[in-house]
């Protein structure tokens, strides 16, 4: 298992995905510490709703750390993992590589678990190439004083939320032959998802029972769980992020158990 | 003993379309076998029912004894139709990466690649090969691991001749020097009646003919008249001899060439009939079947039934 992992980890670091998604992380954890080292530096008097923009920022490394999350985690970079995730299921069965692997005597549910471990991997490595370099360059422009432990927990919930998003990327390339086709359907997925919390939070306020309960259940809701570490962590989101966690690997083990392979 | 690879009522659908159907199939150890059939007869599927690759609906398979579907998998290598590969990893890596999933210690890799006669160019990668080597280098990755059984499915498919002869050449060696028994599925007669020893044809999905490939060919000729090739000096005047026989008839051939089926009349008395009318026989052969003539005869019934 060692081996094959170590062999699958090559494969989806060698991607142009898994290395796009790479630079992209680091990019950000510099891009993070230069913007709000520009910020602290500049004298033009910018202000929002009567107060400096200076003020509004958390300027430490604590501040970059998070900075670095919250661009880590706008859209590019999850969708790149949504593609890496398709490129080593949907994309493998198309091209006919995973065809090669699956005349071996190794169990399907093996082939899948070790592409899984490599995802996970990729995903943890992204993390920390934002982590990284935000936290060395916000402690050389801020220094270190700022407590950072609530914003590592929100780097190792994201991770879990990365989990979450590779177990509904899988499930859905086990149906759909082609990379594409698996990215298109998980963006559109989570856009009809965001429109049915839009509609629960109007509910919501309307008063109708349930309606905020449920959509903190929602996949959206919960691959959000990592901003909990500003906000409040938000129980809820974490049990939908298990059950969209538990329900991912669940169809996407049983397909891929039966499923035919060309 | 057991065989190598054993088939009952293997059969699969699509819908209401029964693409193989009840095959029961026996290779022996040390069998080169060639699985014939005309395209879309149900080899490849067959072989990825065989491979585990998709379900089947009914039937059983074993290797070597062996009717666990991961564990049968241990003595096996393949390669499935045009063999695939990460085009941007060289042919060494694609292999590491193979012989990770079958268990094959890493030195394995260099031993296929000598075996294969591609060491010289394993540090490529694998969109610069030609068609012909990736068709080696997948046979490299089947033989990962030390496999008892080969399963090749088209391994010539789009080769040149001189792609098919090195493969050809490479699976015979191969066979005989590893001890492999080799299981082939080919629509070019010409070419597993050269590699084969046993052969199993399939048509809509049947096997309709299985066995040695020459008692198959020599159950041909049984209770028919035999064929016979005349070279003579003077070929219109053998034929004039040869359509006032009886018993003989004379075939459609190509120019200067005179092609006879002889029924109540065998090869000598036919010599003898045309030296006595003064005719120069330099040559008379008999016509040997090909397993084309079996094919086309077993298929014939089949569409005819």
């Amino acid at each position: 298992m060692t081996r094959m992992l170590a062999a699958e980890l090559r494969v989806v670091f060698g991607r142009r995905s898994g290395q796009a998604a790479l630079a992209l992380a680091l990019a950000l954890g510099v891009l993070a510490a230069a913007t709000l080292h520009i910020l602290r530096q500049s004298t033009v008097d910018a202000q929002v709703n009567g107060l400096p923009v200076q003020s509004m920022v958390d300027l430490s490394w604590r501040g970059v750390a998070s900075w670095g999350l919250r661009a880590r985690n706008f859209f590019a970079l999850p969708t790149l993992l949504v593609f890496a995730t398709a490129a080593s299921l949907a994309g493998e069965i198309g091209d006919h590589t995973l065809r090669e692997l699956l005349v071996r005597p190794v169990p399907r549910w093996k082939v899948l678990a070790v592409r899984l471990f490599a995802l996970a991997i990729l995903s943890a490595a992204t993390l920390l190439a934002t982590l990284v370099p935000a936290l060395a360059g916000g402690a050389a422009i801020f220094g270190t004083e700022a407590d950072i432990g609530p914003v590592l927990l929100g780097y190792l919930a994201s991770w879990a939320s990365d989990l979450g998003l590779i177990a509904l990327a899988a499930a859905v390339a086990v149906f759909v032959r082609g990379v594409a086709g698996v990215v298109v359907l998980v963006v559109l997925a989570l856009l009809a998802d965001l429109v049915a919390r839009g509609a629960l939070t109007v509910a919501a306020g309307l008063g109708v029972d349930g309606a905020e309960t449920v959509r903190a259940l929602l996949p959206g809701s919960s691959l959000a769980c990592w901003e909990g570490w500003a906000s409040g962590w938000d129980p809820a989101a974490f049990a939908g992020l298990a059950l969209l966690l538990a329900a991912g690997l669940a169809v996407a083990f049983a397909r891929f158990q039966r499923m035919d392979v060309p | 003993m057991s065989a190598a690879l054993r088939t009952d009522g293997l059969t699969r659908r699509f819908g209401a379309r029964t693409a193989v159907d009840r095959v029961s199939l026996r290779v022996e150890e040390g069998d080169i076998y060639g699985f014939l059939g005309p395209n879309g007869a149900g080899k490849t599927t067959a072989i990825r029912c065989i491979l585990g690759l998709i379900r089947r609906d009914a039937g059983e398979v074993r290797i070597f004894g062996e009717a666990h579907p991961v564990r049968q998998r241990r003595g096996v290598g393949a390669v499935v139709e045009t063999p695939a590969f990460h085009p941007g990893l060289s042919g060494r890596a694609n292999l590491r990466r193979a012989a990770a999933y079958a268990g094959a210690p890493a030195e394995d890799v260099e031993r296929v690649l000598a075996l294969t006669g591609l060491a010289d160019r394993a540090g490529d990668r694998v969109r610069a090969y030609s068609l012909g080597m990736r068709q080696r280098l997948g046979i490299a990755r089947a033989l990962l691991g030390r496999p008892r059984l080969l399963v090749l499915d088209e391994p010539t498919n789009g080769l040149d001749p001189r792609g098919m002869h090195d493969v050809r050449r490479l699976l015979a060696r191969l066979a005989a020097e590893e001890g492999l028994t080799v299981f082939i599925s080919s629509h070019l007669l010409a070419e597993v009646q050269q590699l084969c020893n046993r052969v199993g044809i399939l048509h809509r999905g049947r096997l309709v003919a299985e066995g040695a490939v020459d008692a198959l060919l020599s159950g041909l000729g049984e209770g028919r008249a035999v064929e016979v090739e005349v070279t003579a000096r003077d070929p219109e005047r053998a034929r004039a001899v040869a359509e006032g026989l009886a018993g003989v008839t004379v075939l459609p051939a190509g120019a200067g060439r005179l092609r006879l089926r002889l029924d109540g009349l065998d090869a000598a008395e036919l010599n003898r009939a045309l030296v006595e009318a003064g005719v120069a026989v330099s040559a008379l052969v008999p016509v040997e079947h090909s397993l084309e003539d079996l094919f086309l005869r077993l298929t014939g019934a089949e569409e005819a039934s």
